[in-house]
Formats: structure tokens, C-alpha cells, sequence
């Protein structure tokens, strides 16, 4: 119950308020006129996350007058600008101290500090047609992608992505993976998904690919051979795949960068076998796991396995790298420092309201808490935000439990979003319009897509690698892939482990397909409808729980105090 | 002189070595924004007399009422910079300072944010853009005196920087730049030239205290008992050929050839030339922390939205974000309920689309178009004529453009589009500038009066994300026999031909395809330093899409092209992309397709289109409003589209309005009177055209007195519950829609405009305020029935106020069903006994 966890006190006046603190904070907001200007500040850094920095700061801009300028040339160009004192702050992906492909990023020697600014989900957009129809519902295992991004699967055809896919008939088509060709930050959440989850493929690749270094570990400069594409930042690439000309291209950028183009994104698949779309709500869900260092910077690991069914994992957070000193050299200044502490309080609290609107996911508030606190630490400070009395932080997250309520109010995936023979038709990211299923559920026989020429005549293209093997379901066989041959046997659920390269059985897949419910071409819900849905699902139990409850308290406080419990609101 | 074509602005920057995106955050007026009614307050001054410069006239185009904006500088009877290429002698040094009466101090002045450049040593002397008094040189005049080395803070022999409002400061300072500005605040022009004949001009953006805390311009400060706008001033140091220690520097020979000093030392600063500047006062922000209101839409109002914003919010207003997205994804979230409750777009939602039950509202917002703007200057080889070589390094101001030379400008047809020449383009001209078909309608740009070096227009900034306003420019192209045959392949008369990579397109798209994707090799690739390392430079890289149309206009107007070739990384194995350096002053050939607003924001010239009636037309006030006039229904009543087949012969083919829509009956009663305050803004006081914050920015037109009428109409119908407002609409279908199918204007219902000159459509304020709207003229309000689609349901959106709402409405039914039923008592007794219980234990 709601009033059980309430402190103690005046129970119905804090009941009371904490509904109306749900209901609208600008109740208890006092505005401080503070007419004094700004001095402006100039940051460096992510594209991942620029989407959302360049609306906060044209809405500072004019509502506010506070002026920040901002180079979204990548997070490692951001880190460097930030070292060199070419920029008051940087916006980063990862932190310093990391090594990359053999390298230390050295921080810089004055001192700073780490805060979370907005989460999202690195997505995955692609150009991909049926018969000339784009494909909007395209389903991706985690070793599928990776096994794409390290050139093991070349063919929309291969095995592997039709086990993901039952309901596609996907073309013989080349994949052409399109990488950063600049120090990214993208790149970098990217890797080290791979990195961990599939060390096996990944150092394999990296090897390869000249990068001889065991383990390859994450990095910000994707490597790359020729078969793959490479260009410079979110907007080159997602420029690159969004051509006609592109028909098969594959990349990663926050969802944003897909949605703003138009572009559907794949689904992928989490631990508990759900195919799973980077929304505001599955981006939430899966950073429930995340693990906060004691510098506020992100442990993922848990994350990419979530076993929450609502987890998109390749879910994180991007980060303001600010500064805390001012000494000689470092071109900061108290009033840059007063402006900065302003700007992050805004993106912090109101700022993060329009973070689902942008393609991301808002901000949970035990990390607006932390965030609040290195907002302090930045010399010449307004001090706006207080950790213990966020209640004019207008935070769409705060949820009356301490939760998420975003992760809270987050929609289960549809039955048809399981792993198994079936797949939902409901368009994803930019590209909503409902994608035609093929009738052929369960993986029989259609496809045959042989495999035909050995895949661009490159170099050592085809040699085999580390003991994997791809290919788990039931059909032909695609030529021209690394070696291992199909396994043949098999319904679609299996999936091989990519250490041991043993086979695993799956258990949950099947169980739910019975329920899916792909009846011809369902019409266009949408992804946000669903999400309404449910918010509106568990606002009714609220107010039912108010409608029950706070009247006779209410009622009976009145009797027994005689009224003059005063304040309350009705 | 036509005001819109100068070239403003960030040229203050043209040495500012960093990279960084200014934000559209604040009005930039145009040079000759000057309102009328303040009358002419240009100023015209002399050096002194008795000195070097007693020739010299400097003229200010705009010295009072000031904002944020651009004023021209011109100058005659100086001495002709040299060399060409750099900076030696002769020159102007131009800065904005603060102080009293009768005239800033030294220590008063923005100057010295760009001495880290690299222009330093390479295109002029060591310490002409720093505020470093000592050069070495003995300047007898001189009273400071430097401080030698002192612990880790370095030599004191730099003039301090006192900002307004603060302390003067005691001594010397070991640094140029300081706690108030940088090279990313400065507008110091360091290197202004003066050309062959003794003139030049430079466009000075004039800073308050909203872009320059340290001068402080413009807030208020009390004088004399009264509260007064504080006044800056503008300072020229005009420099000649000799030094502060009285020795003559030559310019180009072998040591000691050119100016070293700063015009901060005693002997530059006593030639100086002062302008004082008198500011508006500057307004007040919206209080910081509130919750906003958000709204979402399209960049074509961004200009609009971002000078209303801080308006709305005053007296109490509500605090409106503004959220920009593609047209296209706008109406998916507008239809999937996402939308917050207002959303900005031109094309309205098909019917077959919209919500069967629940009328959508549209509303016009603003007026205003899409360009084809271009930064290019004249570059003449040495065997050009004399005339044309006095206009080296000017900007070129006009240009024609129709549909063909578009399409191939938008197609990467010219050889220059693509990064390695390829076979299939090896008949088609290099760039624009050497296509006989544009050579025709513009002469000027002949390659042997006017470019002799390696910039050459071959395309256009374009931006990356989908725009119904892309999508209008393609209808253009298409509706031109010549330009869709060459789209279709045909050769035009010349044997250029469309790039087969971008042939056959569908038509219109809302987006700029570059289907071509050639590349071409490394430049700096050493076999030997890097063995088995492979790398390309592609076309992607050396012509990439920008941001959006305001990333377009800022880096056309920086000769920015936003090029990247991919070079070796530091682990001299990954390749990576390295940005090109922009293109220098006088040196400039960048176009860019944007919206009107922005070309002005930017300072760029706009080309001439070829309409339907065969005839070229730029974007001005008359050509946008004959724009309109010519549009044709939409097919959603109440919402116009531009017809880019009408035959109006003054009509601009690329005229687009803003809409606004709504669906009154998702928003609770807060939303309602949030959004009809927005929408009874927009349609009244927004129109009002000026760069004050508030108005609506140069570069849009106001609305039409019709179309005003409609918005406040739409006001009304949100601000009324929807239970209450629907009746009345679909009684009044489609009274709005143009009457006429289309082309031409509609004379029965419309005034027909004052037969003025063309006028810029931006910068210049409108003669008269808009009249009020007529009430026979009131267009019927734009409510649109549509038909059902299966499965669509959409719920309201649950937005925080509007669950506040909810929230208060339940809790008092609540209170008012308990205390009237008996049956709720008991229930209500035990829980609150069980918690008086809980609280007693908790506290004791």
C-alpha cells in the first residue's frame, strides 16, 4: 500500500501530498527571479546524445538567455577538447582512464567529474526491402549482430537472421556494415556489448581485422576491413544507410538518429528471449540494472542481461564530463561555472520531460540525486538542485515508490516479439508502417537461398574463425560464410554458445508463440499506444487507490482533529 | 543597396580557429534592420585631424535602439591592405567596448579572444590580435609596465580586461582571454582590409549582455536616478605602415616587414575611432526551473518560436519548449498520441489518417519559404579585366537558378559532387560555375571574369533529416518539363546528364538523395609508414548532409562545407575522418538549401527561381505573400499548399506556411488555455515583424489578415472544452479552403498588396502595422471530420499538469462521495486508526 511507506508524520497530509507532487509539480515551484546573465560555455563532444543537447540548448537559449554552444564532433574528439581546455565541458559516452586498442585515454590533469545527462538506446537502423517493400520488423539475436558486425554473416539470407526472422523472406542480399570512421562514443557502447557478451567473436574479429591485442575490449575506433563502410559521425552513417542506393546497409546510432530519418531500427533479442525495440520504456527497464560507480560512470554488464522481458540491452547512459577546478590554464571560470550548474539543472529535471519525445529515455532520480551533487562541486555553482528536496525537479521518472515510473509504466512486448515461430508485423523506430508477413511461420523450406559467389572476392574473406560456427535453424545453407556448415537439425530454437561454441537448447521460446497473434496485417498501434495504455492502466489503479483510500482518511482526520489538520488541497 | 544581400556575421570569426555550433539562440538583424520609425542612425567619423588617418571615414550603419544583431562598417580613403594574402599593414581593427562617457579605456574593450589562432605568425604579425602592450618595441607612449615572471603565472604584459559591473582591475594580466570571454564569445574583427580603392566593409555582430557578460550592453543600469539600457561603444584602431616605436614596416620582405603590435598598445590606441552604441533595454528571461509546455515541429518556425518564447512566458505565461522533429515524424507522433498537444508542420495529416473521431485543428503560425542560398565570392585570375579584378573577394549577390539547375545542383551531377571523377559524369561540366546553361542567366560568374582557384560550387549543403519543405522543392523541380526530363535521363542542350546513381527518382521525396557514394583514395596514405592499412575518402565524407538547415545556413555563411577526408589516426593504422579547414575570406563558394529565415539569420544572399509564369523570383515580402496567395486547398479544409505550378508571375515557387494542430478533445483545461494562448499569440503580436524578442524575425512575412484570422478563430476553438466547440465546427466545413483551384489570386475575397517595389522579405521592417482582422474576411474555423481507419484508438495524453488535473478533479469527488456515504466510513476509520496506531509507534 501506498501510505504503508511513508514515513512517519502526518500520513494523510503526506499522502496527500505526494498525489499532488504526482500530479503537478508547478504547485509547489517557487520561481527565482534571477535576472543576472550568463556567461557562455561551449561544449565538445557525443553525437549519440546530441539530439538531445542541441533541443535543451536552443530551449535554454531563448526561455532562459543562457548560451551553450556545442561541437558534436564525437566523444573522443569531446574527451580531447575537454583535456586541452578547448571546451568547458564534454559530452562522452565513456569515461577517461580506458584503454583503447592498447592506448590509455588519459584524463586530464585538472579535476572533474562524471554526470549522466539522458539514456538511450544504441539501435540498429537498416535498409532492407521485401519484393520492394522496406522491411520494418526485422528481429536480431545478439550473436546475429555481432557475427554481421565482424563479417561472419554477409547475407540478409544467412541462416542466422532467418531463425531470427521466421515470417521474412529475406533476400540473397549483401549486408554492408556501416561503421564510424571517427573516434565515437557509439562505437564504444557497441564494442563493449560485444566485447562482453561475445568475447569469443569479437577478439576473433579483432584479430582479423590487424588488431592484435587479447582481450580486443571495447573501442571507440571501430575497425574495419573494406567490406565494411566507414563514415564520420551519427549523421554519416545513418546518411549513408538511408540512400536507395544502400539497399542492404546496416549501422548503429541512438535511436534518435532512426527515428528522425524515418528508418525502422532491429529488435534484439534480451535474456528472456524477447525480441525488444529501444524505447523510452525498454531503455528504462534495462538500466534498472545498471550499476553506478562511485564516480557516477556505468557498470553495463548486468544491464545486457537483464532478464526483465521488456530489456532492450544494448540500452546506456551518455555523459557531461564537467569541470571542478579553475586553476591556471583550465580557461574555467566561476561564471562559466554558473552557467554550466544552470544548464544541468534544467536538462536534469525539466530538460529530461522531453527526452521520449527526442528518442531517449529520461533520467531515473537516484542519478538526478548524484547528478545534483556534482552539479555542486562545479566552482561558482548556483547550488539550484538539493539531493534530499528534488520536489520541483520535474522528472518524469519520479514514481511516489522511488522507482522509475517510466520503467514502471514500460509495456510488456507483445506475445508475437518472442523467440519462436512467429513475429509481430508493427513497424519500429522512424518507420511505423506494418511490415508483410510471410505465411510461413516455423522456418520450413522457403528461403533456400543459395548462397551464390564467394561473397566480394576480398581477401581472406571466408576464412574461418575461433571455433564458432554460425547457422542454428533449419534450412539451406548460405555459401560463402565462415566455415562451419549448418547443423540442419533443429526447430528455431537453438543458439550456440560463443565461448564454448556448444549448442544450447532453449526453453522459453516456444512456450509463448502459441499466444501470438499475428492475424493477417494487424493495423498500426504503435509502440507509444501500447505504453499509454499501460500508463493509463496503472493511473486508474492509482486513482482508484486514492478515490478508495484518501477520502475516508481524509473524512476521518477531519472528525478527529476537528479540521484543523489545514492545507489540504480539496 | 538590397539589404539581404550582404554578407553578415560570423565573419568576426573568420580567424576563430574553434569549431563550435553557435546556437540560433538570439535574433541576428539584418545590417540595414534599422526600423524606420527610429529614423537613419548611421554615423559617419574621421581619425583625428591631426593624424595618420585624418583621411579616413568610417561609417556605422546602425548606432541606436541596438540588439543583437549585425551593423555594417564601411570605410573610405584608406590605404589598401597588403599583401593579398595576409595582413601586413593597413588595416582596421574593429572591437565592442563598454564604459562612460566620453569613451571607453582600453581595459574596457573585447579584444584578444583570438590570439591563440593560428593566423597569429602566418597571415599577420605576432601580437596584432592579442592584448599584449609589450611588444618589444619601444612605445613611448606607453604607461603600463610589465611585470616579469612570477611563480607559474607567467609574464604581466598583457592590458587587463575590466568588465562591466566589476572592479578595475590593478595591473597588468598574464593572459588574453579571461573569465568573460574567448575566441567562442568574441565579436572582434582583428584583420579588417581595405581594398585596392581605399574602401571596405566588414559586417560587425553588435553583442549584449545576453552573448558578452563582460561588457554588459543593454541591461539595466541606472543613470541619474533613472533605469536606462546601458551604452557600449564600437571602436576602430586603424592601423598603417608604421610601429609604435615610429619605424616603417615595408610589408613583404624579409624580416621586420610587418605590423607586430596590438592595437592595445598606447601609440594604436590613441588613433582609434569611437562610435558610441545606444541598446534596447534587454529583456528579461523567462524564470529558470518552472515546468514548460512543450511543443514540437518542424524547423521552419524555429526562428518564430525561439523569439516568442521568451515572450509568452512573461506576466506569467506559460514556459514553452519548443522540441524540433521532421515534418514527418511529427504527424506520426501528432497521430500515435505521443505529441505533447500542439505540433508544428506544413503538409497537414491525410484524412485517411487522422483520428475518425476526434477533430484535428490547424492553425497557421508563420509565413515564409525555402531557399537556395549561396556564399561566393568573387575570385578573379590575374588576367582579368581591371573592373573585375576590384571585385576581388567580394561576395557575389545575386544569382538565377531554375528547376534544371537545380535538380542537377540536388542530383550530384556536376563532376565536382563526387569525390574521384567517374566515366558516367566525365561529359558533364566541373561545377555550376562551368555549366554553359547557368553561365547564360549569369554572366558574373564566368570562370575567366570571376574564379581562377579551387572552390567551385558543385552542390549544395543539404540537410540529412526529411522536411515537407524538401518535398516542395522537389514538386518545383518535377512540375518543370526540363528538369524532369533530365531527371529522366534526357541530356540537357549542352549533353550534361542527370547522375545515372540518382536517375528515375521518385518524386516528390522530402529528403536529398546522394545514391552516389563514390570514393577515392587516401590523400596521405604512405605504403611504407602504414603497409596493408586501406583507407578511402568517399563522397559521403568530402559532401556530407548537414544537422538540419540552420547547421546548412551557419556553416555556408563560415565557408564551411563540413568536408571530412579520412586520414591516418594516431595509431597510424585506423583511418579516420579529419574535418577541412573552411574556405578563407574572399575565397568562399558554398551554397545551401534553406529556409528563408535562415538565409537572413546568416547573412546569405538567396538565388532567383524560376517560377511557372516564367519568371525569376527571389524571396522577398511580395513574392512570399504572392506565394500564398497562389496556394491551392489542401485537401484538409483549412489548410493551404503551395502550388509551385501557379502562374502568378510575382509569386516565389517555394512560399510555405507553418501550421499548427491540435486535437483539442486529447488536452485537459491547463493544456487548452496553454496552447490557445500560444495559437492567440502566434495569429496577433507574434506577426508584428522585427528581431525584438517577441516578433516575428526577418526572413518570415506576417501572416496575411485572413490567415491571422483563422489562428485566433483556432485560439478561440481550443481554449472552449471540446464538447462544447465541436457542434459548432462541423457546422462550418470547408468556408476556409481557397476558394479557386489554385493558381493565381482569389480577388473577390483577398485585398490585392500595395503595388510597393519588391522588398526584402526580410530585414526591413513592414511599412505599416497588419490591420485588424476583418470580420467579414474571418475565415471559418478549420475543424477536420475524417474518416475512421480500423484499429486506430488513441487516449488522451496523460501530460503532468494535465494528471494534475485528474488527480485534484478524482480527490474532490473523492472527498465528496466519502463524506456523503456512509458505507465508505468504516473503511476509511479502520485505515486511518491503523495509521495513528503506526504513528504513534514510529514516534515514540
Amino acid at each position: 500500500m501506498l501510505a504503508v511507506r511513508l514515513p512517519g508524520g502526518q500520513r494523510v497530509a503526506a499522502l496527500l501530498a505526494v498525489l499532488v507532487v504526482i500530479a503537478g509539480a508547478e504547485a509547489l515551484f517557487a520561481p527565482s527571479a534571477d535576472a543576472a546573465s550568463f556567461v557562455p560555455i561551449s561544449g565538445s563532444g557525443s553525437t549519440w546524445s546530441s539530439n538531445a543537447l542541441d533541443q535543451w540548448r536552443r530551449n535554454v537559449a531563448s526561455l532562459y538567455q543562457i548560451t551553450v554552444n556545442y561541437a558534436p564532433n564525437g566523444s573522443t574528439s569531446g574527451r580531447n577538447d575537454f583535456r586541452n581546455n578547448q571546451a568547458d565541458f564534454a559530452v562522452s559516452e565513456i569515461p577517461y582512464g580506458l584503454t583503447d586498442g592498447g592506448v590509455i585515454d588519459y584524463p586530464p590533469k585538472k579535476k572533474f567529474g562524471y554526470m549522466p545527462i539522458v539514456a538511450g538506446g544504441t539501435s540498429f537502423m537498416y535498409n532492407l526491402k521485401i519484393g520492394g517493400k522496406r522491411v520494418t520488423n526485422l528481429r536480431l539475436s545478439g550473436e546475429t549482430l555481432v557475427k554481421i558486425f565482424t563479417q561472419q554473416i554477409t547475407k540478409w539470407s544467412d541462416p542466422a537472421i532467418k531463425a531470427d526472422n521466421p515470417q521474412l523472406a529475406l533476400p540473397d542480399l549483401d549486408i554492408l556494415p556501416v561503421v564510424y570512421s571517427n573516434g565515437s562514443g557509439t562505437a564504444a557502447q557497441f564494442t563493449a556489448w560485444m566485447a562482453d557478451q561475445y568475447p569469443a567473436l569479437w577478439d576473433a574479429y579483432c584479430h582479423r581485422v590487424g588488431r592484435d591485442i587479447t582481450p580486443c575490449g571495447f573501442t571507440s575506433f571501430y575497425p574495419h576491413d573494406d567490406r565494411m563502410v566507414a563514415k564520420a559521425q551519427s549523421q554519416g552513417v545513418s546518411g549513408f544507410v538511408r540512400q536507395d542506393s544502400s539497399e542492404g546497409a546496416i549501422t548503429f546510432v541512438e535511436y534518435s538518429y532512426a527515428r528522425n530519418a524515418g528508418f525502422p531500427v532491429a529488435k534484439v533479442l534480451n535474456k528472456a528471449n524477447y525480441y525488444v525495440e529501444p524505447t523510452a520504456g525498454s531503455v528504462a527497464v534495462a538500466l534498472l540494472k545498471a550499476k553506478i560507480r562511485d564516480d557516477l560512470t556505468q557498470d553495463l554488464t548486468q544491464v545486457y542481461i537483464n532478464d526483465d522481458p521488456r530489456t532492450y540491452p544494448l540500452s546506456s547512459y551518455s555523459y557531461m564530463i564537467l569541470p571542478k577546478d579553475t586553476s591556471a590554464g583550465s580557461n574555467f571560470t566561476e561564471e562559466k561555472g554558473r552557467t554550466l550548474s544552470e544548464f544541468a539543472a534544467y536538462f536534469l529535471c525539466e530538460g529530461q520531460q522531453q527526452a521520449d519525445l527526442l528518442g531517449y529515455s529520461p533520467l531515473p532520480i537516484n542519478l538526478v540525486q548524484a547528478g545534483a551533487d556534482q552539479i555542486n562541486e562545479i566552482p561558482g555553482s548556483t547550488k539550484k538542485l538539493d539531493r534530499n528536496n528534488l520536489a520541483h525537479c520535474n522528472n518524469p521518472t519520479v514514481s511516489p515508490d522511488g522507482g522509475n515510473k517510466v520503467a514502471e509504466d514500460a509495456p510488456q512486448p507483445q506475445p508475437c516479439d518472442a523467440k519462436g515461430p512467429t513475429q509481430c508485423a508493427t513497424g519500429t523506430g522512424g518507420a511505423k508502417e506494418p511490415t508483410r508477413l510471410s505465411n510461413s511461420a516455423g522456418g520450413g523450406g522457403a528461403g533456400g537461398s543459395v548462397g551464390g559467389a564467394a561473397s566480394s572476392g576480398g581477401d581472406g574473406g571466408s576464412s574461418s574463425t575461433a571455433g564458432t560456427s554460425s547457422a542454428n535453424s533449419g534450412d539451406a545453407t548460405s555459401a560463402g560464410t565462415v566455415g562451419g556448415a549448418a547443423d540442419g537439425a533443429g526447430g528455431g530454437a537453438t543458439s550456440i554458445d560463443p565461448d564454448t561454441g556448444q549448442v544450447i537448447s532453449e526453453k522459453a521460446s516456444a512456450s509463448d508463440s502459441g499466444a501470438a497473434d499475428v492475424s493477417a496485417v494487424p493495423v498500426s498501434v504503435g509502440v507509444a499506444d501500447s505504453r499509454r495504455q499501460t500508463a493509463l492502466a496503472a493511473l486508474t489503479i492509482i486513482v482508484a487507490l486514492a478515490l478508495v483510500l484518501a477520502p475516508p482518511l481524509i473524512t476521518h482526520r477531519i472528525r478527529i482533529r476537528a479540521g484543523p489538520g489545514g492545507g489540504h488541497r480539496p | 543597396m538590397n539589404p539581404r544581400r550582404v554578407m553578415v556575421g560570423l565573419l568576426a570569426m573568420i580567424l576563430g580557429a574553434a569549431v563550435v555550433s553557435v546556437l540560433p539562440s538570439s535574433p541576428l538583424a539584418h545590417a540595414a534592420a534599422a526600423d524606420p520609425a527610429q529614423g537613419d542612425s548611421s554615423v559617419t567619423m574621421s581619425g583625428k585631424p591631426d593624424g595618420p588617418f585624418k583621411d579616413l571615414k568610417v561609417t556605422v550603419s546602425q548606432t541606436k535602439n541596438l540588439i543583437n544583431q549585425v551593423v555594417k562598417v564601411s570605410w573610405t580613403g584608406g590605404q589598401p591592405t597588403t599583401p593579398l594574402t595576409g595582413f601586413d599593414i593597413n588595416y582596421l581593427q574593429i572591437m565592442q567596448c563598454w564604459g562612460d562617457d566620453p569613451g571607453p579605456d582600453r581595459t574596457q574593450c573585447q579584444f584578444g579572444g583570438l590570439s591563440h589562432t593560428s593566423a597569429v605568425g602566418s597571415i599577420a604579425g605576432t601580437y596584432v590580435l592579442s592584448r599584449q602592450f609589450d611588444s618589444g618595441l619601444d612605445d613611448k607612449k606607453e604607461t603600463l609596465k610589465t611585470v616579469p615572471a612570477n611563480g607559474n603565472v607567467g609574464t604581466l604584459d598583457k592590458v587587463p580586461f575590466w568588465a562591466a559591473g566589476r572592479d578595475k582591475p590593478t595591473g597588468p594580466v598574464a593572459r588574453d582571454d579571461n573569465d568573460f570571454f574567448d575566441s567562442q564569445v568574441t565579436n572582434e574583427i582583428p584583420l579588417a582590409r581595405t581594398h585596392g580603392d581605399g574602401t571596405g566593409e566588414e559586417f560587425f555582430e553588435v553583442e549584449t549582455v545576453i552573448q558578452a557578460a563582460g561588457l554588459g550592453c543593454g541591461e539595466p543600469v541606472t543613470v541619474d536616478g533613472a533605469i536606462r539600457p546601458r551604452s557600449c561603444w564600437l571602436v576602430i584602431v586603424p592601423r598603417g605602415n608604421t610601429e609604435v616605436d615610429g619605424t616603417v614596416r615595408p610589408s613583404q620582405t624579409t624580416s621586420e616587414f610587418r605590423l607586430d603590435s596590438s592595437p592595445l598598445s598606447a601609440t594604436n590606441w590613441d588613433n582609434r575611432i569611437v562610435f558610441k552604441l545606444e541598446f534596447q533595454l534587454v529583456g528579461q528571461a523567462c524564470p529558470i526551473g518552472g515546468a514548460e509546455r512543450h511543443v514540437i515541429g518542424h524547423e521552419l518556425a524555429v526562428d518564430a518560436v525561439t523569439s516568442w518564447q521568451p515572450k509568452l512566458c512573461a506576466d506569467g505565461g506559460a514556459l514553452y519548449s519548443y522540441n524540433q522533429l521532421p515534418d514527418d515524424v511529427t504527424r506520426t507522433d501528432v497521430l500515435d498520441g505521443t505529441s505533447p498537444g500542439l505540433a508544428l508542420v506544413t503538409n497537414p495529416i491525410p484524412p485517411e489518417q487522422a483520428p475518425p473521431d476526434d477533430p484535428l485543428i490547424y492553425a497557421p503560425i508563420t509565413l515564409s519559404g525555402l531557399a537556395i542560398a549561396f556564399n561566393v565570392d568573387h575570385q578573379p585570375p590575374s588576367t582579368a579585366t581591371s573592373d573585375d579584378l576590384k571585385l576581388d573577394g567580394r561576395p557575389f549577390q545575386s544569382m538565377k537558378l531554375n528547376p534544371r539547375l537545380v535538380a542537377k545542383l540536388l542530383t550530384q551531377s556536376y563532376q565536382g559532387a563526387l569525390q574521384a571523377p567517374q566515366d558516367y559524369l566525365k561529359n558533364n561540366p566541373t561545377s555550376l560555375i562551368t555549366d554553359p546553361e547557368f553561365l547564360k542567366l549569369n554572366a558574373e560568374y564566368d570562370p575567366k571574369r570571376s574564379f581562377s582557384t579551387l572552390y567551385r560550387p558543385a552542390d549544395s549543403l543539404v540537410q540529412l533529416n526529411g522536411s515537407d519543405v524538401t518535398s516542395l522543392l522537389w514538386s518545383w523541380v518535377k512540375a518543370d518539363r526540363a528538369a524532369s526530363d533530365f531527371l529522366a535521363g534526357k541530356p540537357d542542350d549542352f549533353g550534361m546528364v542527370v547522375n545515372p546513381n540518382n536517375k528515375d527518382l521518385v518524386l516528390p521525396t522530402d529528403t536529398f538523395p546522394r545514391n552516389d557514394q563514390t570514393c577515392g583514395p587516401l590523400t596521405d596514405l604512405d605504403p611504407q609508414s602504414a603497409p596493408g592499412v586501406k583507407g578511402q575518402t568517399c563522397t559521403g565524407d568530402t559532401h556530407p548532409f548537414t544537422a538540419d538547415m540552420h547547421d546548412a545556413g551557419r556553416s555556408a555563411s563560415r565557408g564551411d562545407t563540413q568536408a571530412r577526408t579520412i586520414v591516418l589516426g594516431d595509431d597510424k593504422k585506423t583511418p579516420v575522418a579529419k574535418k577541412v579547414e573552411r574556405q578563407t575570406a574572399g575565397r568562399r563558394a558554398v551554397l545551401a538549401v534553406v529556409d528563408t529565415a535562415t538565409a537572413v539569420r546568416y547573412g546569405l544572399p538567396t538565388a532567383a527561381l524560376l517560377n511557372s509564369a516564367g519568371e525569376y523570383v527571389s524571396p522577398t515580402e511580395d513574392s512570399l505573400l504572392a506565394g500564398e496567395r497562389a496556394m491551392k486547398p489542401s485537401g484538409v479544409p483549412g489548410v493551404l499548399v503551395s502550388d509551385p505550378g501557379a502562374k502568378d508571375p510575382q509569386a516565389y515557387p517555394l512560399t510555405a506556411l507553418s501550421y499548427a494542430v491540435t486535437e483539442p478533445s486529447t488536452l485537459d483545461a491547463d493544456a487548452r488555455k496553454d496552447y490557445a494562448a500560444f495559437l492567440r499569440y502566434a495569429g496577433g503580436p507574434g506577426q508584428q515583424p522585427g528581431a525584438e524578442p517577441g516578433q516575428l524575425p526577418p526572413g518570415l512575412v506576417p501572416l496575411p489578415d485572413t490567415l491571422k484570422a483563422q489562428t485566433l478563430t483556432a485560439a478561440k476553438m481550443v481554449a472552449t472544452p471540446p464538447a462544447a466547440a465541436t457542434p459548432s465546427l462541423s457546422t462550418q466545413p470547408e468556408a476556409s479552403a481557397r476558394a479557386t483551384a489554385g493558381n493565381n489570386t482569389s480577388p473577390a475575397t483577398r485585398p490585392s498588396p500595395p503595388a510597393s517595389p519588391a522588398k526584402a522579405a526580410a530585414g526591413v521592417s513592414t511599412t505599416s502595422p497588419p490591420a485588424e482582422p476583418q470580420p467579414t474576411a474571418m475565415p471559418a474555423p478549420t475543424v477536420v471530420n475524417q474518416q475512421p481507419v480500423a484499429g486506430v484508438r488513441r487516449t488522451p495524453a496523460p501530460s503532468i499538469p494535465a494528471l494534475g488535473g485528474w488527480f485534484l478533479a478524482i480527490l474532490i469527488a473523492g472527498v465528496l462521495a466519502a463524506t456523503s456515504s456512509p458505507a465508505m466510513r468504516p473503511l476509511g476509520g479502520r485505515v486511518a486508526r491503523w495509521l495513528d496506531k503506526e504513528v504513534k509507534t514510529t514516534e515514540r
